[in-house]
């Protein structure tokens, strides 16, 4: 029977048993009992899918134990860490059957439970020379060492068990195909644009009547597309595996007993496939190099022939068809100019008039022989009169209420039309053509008004009349000879 | 130093930039044909006189086109300077003398001779240089001073009285009339007044802008020349005589003379080219008045 370790004790009778910071009881080393092989197994289970095992792993130790009484046990044991991470696994343990004990080399004693919070202490220490005296509530019981079982072979023995749910999850996948549909795979993937790549494994015979080893084609696939995860799963020769950790993957529509990612036991030089079904697990070591699947398509070579046959040119036939308007009963959109028939000027003029000032300012107006171009950005509205345009291209317009045959893009009819620079391209509705050079286009309110009659007032300077005065002439007397030296040429 | 030395600057002083600027035109004494024809070969020495001359002239000219500068006087136009000198000297009293009634005669043919020896304007360019310096041609008057006593009365023409005549007003009775004379009547009561007359419309002629700018005077009468039609059958002389003649004032009186001195054309091409000058200012814009 165990004493319940109490508050501010201070002294425990197991030798290399302490009290932590918490006075919890805990020795170096932690332990875990369990009767068998399967509860070992359901203690892995249970911890790794919540746990790592990754701080455990240095320290980890699977033992076969035998008692006096000749049974067998099995034990796991680890450094104890903390009283944290003992709660953990002692936790573990009740879950799946077992024990936890805390101890250092030998003698180990029973971790702390819901009936002593602080843990245990022996009352009496058994002196004994066995590898381990363990002591619970329940037992006093001393164990040789029979063997050690490694995490990793233990790991290796357990059959996956079939869940379908892993059928259908989606990422990178290892195909590993017999010899003989190996090469089907391989040209089937490339043909598929599959990025994957590929090595040929080899093991030993399964048995002595084979005299070549078997060979089996690896693929890994990084991301095998859904419509192939069917196919692969239930084409004979065939076997999918969806990678755990790396160095060991799960086939397809199993899982492992073990979070295997929680196990970090594996190399990743090497590769373990487990296979479902009963089948033995297929260990690949070291994993080949794997090479891009087109680098290994076939490639057939053709006839031989002295020299290459050159394609003669043709010209091609011209598939030229004139353009065509067709009425559609599409909305207009960009309805940006229009075309005032001569008749209709009068008419024009007078609406002029109810035009406010931003629709003449914007509005531009090309007078031809055909009648006047109205052109307005942003909208022809505010000119409700003659033929409307709507502009497909910033050189072309088409008539409102029409598509155009064959629906080009503007940019090719562009192209057609010799790209006229400067030009601005109406279709009629009868497809035919005409262009307004864009700088005939003044604005509306440069050509509205007419030249009104204006007289000139001739103004003068009237500073500069009053200044001037009038020439006088004033004769002074010429003496008694005047005309001394007024003489005609001779 | 010869006598033609230094004659164009005082003919630039007394005659040419009073008769642009204002002022009094007080011509120089009978230059006569040979002596003129000497003294334009000359060159001008009276710098500020002539700057105002020329400023006057390109103001002048700038009211009927838009030009920077002018050319200086041509010869041409200094010949018909000392010619209206000579005019001008003319119609003077002191001219005559006791036995000099045939001097004005004599010196109006040199002035006709002088006009005779300028050329009509060969270019528009002549032409409106011609007009720039010859447009106030008709714009000189003459003031002539009557003086009455008690026993006669003498007028005295473009010259003060002598203070004799005016002394003891009272006594004497002495009155004095002034009267401003235009230069077309300038020698109206004289024999030689066709002379006058004559010479004078040679001078006007000389010059086209100003002899149509001037076409409704009343004497001496407006006649067609081949210098004007010349001058309107351009475009461009034309233009610029419609300017001229709109700048007037006086154009439907101007029109109306052209028109009827289109009558009087001897050469039937030439009508149609005065008639469209008379149409053109017929049609310029009349102001209305509300």
């Amino acid at each position: 029977m165990l004493e319940r370790v109490a508050v501010h004790q201070t002294r425990l009778r197991v030798p290399g048993i302490g009290l932590d910071a918490r006075g919890v009881a805990l020795g170096a080393r932690g332990l875990v009992l369990v009767p068998s092989i399967d509860r070992l197994v359901a203690f892995l289970a249970l911890y790794t899918e919540t746990n790592a095992l990754g701080p455990l792993i240095a320290s980890l130790r699977i033992d076969v134990l035998k008692s006096k009484l000749g049974t067998s046990e099995l034990s796991l044991s680890f450094d104890a860490g903390s009283s944290d991470r003992m709660d953990r696994i002692a936790e573990v343990a009740r879950l799946a059957g077992g024990f936890a004990l805390t101890g250092s080399s030998r003698h180990f004693v029973q971790y702390r439970d819901a009936a002593a919070p602080f843990g245990y202490d022996a009352p009496e220490i058994t002196a004994t020379d066995a590898a381990l005296a363990l002591y619970h509530n329940t037992f006093s019981q001393v164990y040789e060492i029979e063997r050690e079982i490694k995490l990793s072979s233990l790991l290796l023995r357990m059959m996956p068990y079939a869940d379908p749910s892993r059928a259908s999850e989606t990422g990178p996948r290892f195909l590993l195909a017999e010899e003989g549909i190996g090469g089907s795979i391989l040209s089937y993937l490339v043909r598929s644009h599959v990025q994957a790549k590929v090595a040929l494994c080899e093991w030993p015979p399964e048995s002595s009547f084979d005299d070549a080893p078997i060979k089996r084609y690896l693929f890994e696939v990084p991301e095998l597309p859904n419509r192939m995860l069917a196919l692969f799963r239930d084409t004979p020769g065939v076997r999918t595996f969806l990678p755990e950790t790396p160095g060991a993957a799960v086939e397809v529509g199993f899982r492992h007993p073990i979070a295997l990612k929680a196990c970090p036991v594996f190399d990743s030089k090497k590769l373990v496939l487990f296979c479902g079904a009963g089948g033995e697990p297929l260990v690949i070591d070291p994993l080949p190099a794997l090479g891009d699947v087109r680098a290994l398509t076939k490639v057939s070579l053709g006839a031989d022939t002295t020299e290459p046959r050159p394609a003669k040119p043709i010209q091609p036939k011209p598939i030229q068809i004139a353009v065509r308007l067709a009425p559609t009963l599409a909305a207009s959109s960009a309805v940006e100019a229009t075309l005032v028939a001569n008749e209709d000027l009068e008419l024009f003029r007078r609406l002029a008039y109810a035009l406010g000032p931003s629709a003449i300012a914007t509005t531009k107006v090309a007078v031809t022989p055909m009648g006047a171009f109205v052109l307005r950005e942003g909208g022809i509205d505010a000119v409700p009169v003659g033929r409307f345009f709507q502009r497909i291209h910033s050189s072309i317009f088409i008539p409102s209420g029409t598509t155009l045959l064959p629906a080009v893009n503007s940019d090719v009819l562009y192209r057609a039309l010799g790209q006229p620079q400067g030009q601005l391209v109406f279709f009629m509705p009868d497809a035919s053509a005409v262009a307004v050079e864009e700088s005939c286009f003044a604005p509306l309110e440069d050509v509205l008004l007419a030249g009104e009659q204006w007289a000139p007032v001739s103004g003068s300077d009237l500073a500069e009349a009053l200044a001037t005065s009038t020439p006088v002439v004033w004769l002074d007397p010429l003496g008694l000879r005047p005309m001394r030296r007024a003489e005609p040429v001779e | 130093m010869t006598e033609a030395a230094g004659l164009l600057d005082e003919l630039l002083d007394n005659v040419v930039r009073p008769l642009l600027i204002g002022g009094e035109v007080r011509p120089l004494e009978p230059v006569g044909e040979a002596l003129a024809v000497e003294a334009v070969s000359g060159t001008v020495s009276s710098s500020v006189a002539w700057v105002d001359v020329q400023i006057a002239r390109e103001t002048e000219a700038r009211k009927l086109c838009a030009i920077d500068t002018l050319p200086a006087l041509s010869r041409d136009e200094w010949l018909l300077l000392f010619a209206f000198n000579d005019l001008l000297q003319a119609t003077n009293a002191t001219l005559t003398g006791t036995f000099g009634s045939s001097r004005p005669d004599t010196l109006l043919s040199m002035a006709r001779a002088l006009i005779a020896r300028a050329s009509a304007p060969a270019t528009i360019g002549e032409a409106l240089a011609r007009h720039a310096t010859f447009a106030r041609l008709m714009a000189p008057e003459r003031i002539d001073t009557r003086v009455a006593w008690w026993t006669g009365s003498e007028t005295f023409r473009g010259c003060e009285p002598p203070k004799r005549l005016l002394y003891w007003r009272g006594l004497r009775r002495v009155t004095t009339n002034e009267e401003r004379v235009r230069l077309q009547h300038m020698a109206a009561d004289t024999d030689f007044n066709d002379a006058w007359l004559r010479t004078l419309n040679l001078l006007l002629r000389a010059t086209p802008l100003t002899d149509l700018a001037s076409a409704d005077r009343a004497e001496p009468a407006f006649g067609w020349t081949g210098a004007a039609l010349s001058l309107i059958r351009l475009d461009a002389g034309h233009t610029l005589a419609l300017r001229t003649l709109e700048r007037t004032g006086r154009a439907p009186a101007i029109a109306a003379a052209l028109g009827q001195a289109a009558q009087d054309i001897a050469v039937p091409e030439a009508v149609p080219v005065a008639e469209a000058l008379v149409h053109s200012l017929n049609a310029l814009p009349t102001v209305r008045t509300a």
